[in-house]
């Protein structure tokens, strides 16, 4: 059983991530508004940050170079929102 | 330098025809990876007419176009396809030109294939012409329905 402490250590390591993530996004794709200003489970693409297709090619590539970790094509889905980005940077991510 | 591609077999793997048809030879490819092609600029292209009377500089957008089709042959199957498949240029990134290129200039292209999702590729492409640098960028193609 994990105690308090690693529990919060979890959170914050999960909270650093998705801040990270946004900043990415926001230099990256050189979008005009405040990394801050982008929740969570915002939709990036479509009525969300209105990204697109091309986007997600630019996103592939950052994700790639930050995390060290590719996403294929067959999962799309991991565009949904900063959440399943990292969920997904989480799951796949090199073991050091 | 060797030919992997002659003219004639870049027209049976590209859907580009005059006055599109952009690169004289392939020297180098690599399927799915990357690629390296020539181009001859020769004052008889039409272009000149216009870009520019008495001055000729060939146009970098067209160089662009050229890197574009050296893309599509990297990204097209070996094998000759009945019907080459049209990419479509979906990018141009961080495109750079640093020399005129001028009637009687033999430009060598290169291109190599970076991150690809959802039918896209991203290209880096470097221009040179006897050793000296050109133009470089980054160009995304996209294939439709893959």
């Amino acid at each position: 059983m994990s105690t308090f402490t690693e529990i919060h250590a979890v959170a914050e390591q999960r909270s650093a991530l998705n801040a990270r993530l946004r900043s990415l996004l926001v230099e990256g794709l050189e979008l005009p508004i405040d990394a801050q200003m982008i929740e969570d489970d915002q939709p990036l693409f479509g009525r969300g940050l209105e990204l697109d297709s091309l986007d997600t090619l630019e996103i592939v590539s950052l994700v790639e170079e930050e995390f060290e970790v590719y996403i294929t094509d067959d999962d799309k889905s991991v565009f949904g929102s900063i959440n399943k980005v990292a969920d997904y940077i989480v799951a796949n991510r090199p073991r050091p | 330098m060797s030919t992997v591609l002659t003219a004639a077999q870049i027209l049976r793997r590209l859907p580009h025809r005059h006055p599109f048809v952009m690169l004289d030879a392939v020297t180098e490819l690599v399927p799915s990876h990357s690629g390296a092609a020539l181009k001859n600029i020769s004052i008889s292209d039409p272009v000149f007419a216009g870009h520019f009377p008495g001055e000729p500089i060939y146009p970098g957008v067209l160089l662009i176009e050229a890197a574009g089709h050296l893309c599509g042959l990297v990204m097209a199957d070996l094998d000759e396809p009945a019907a080459p498949a049209i990419g479509y240029l979906a990018s141009v990134k961080r495109f750079r030109f640093v020399t005129l290129v001028r009637p009687g200039d033999q430009v060598r292209i290169r291109a190599t294939a970076g991150t690809r999702f959802g039918g896209m590729t991203d290209f880096s492409v470097a221009l040179t012409v006897n050793g000296a640098d050109v133009a470089s960028g980054s160009l995304v193609i996209a294939l439709p329905n893959s």
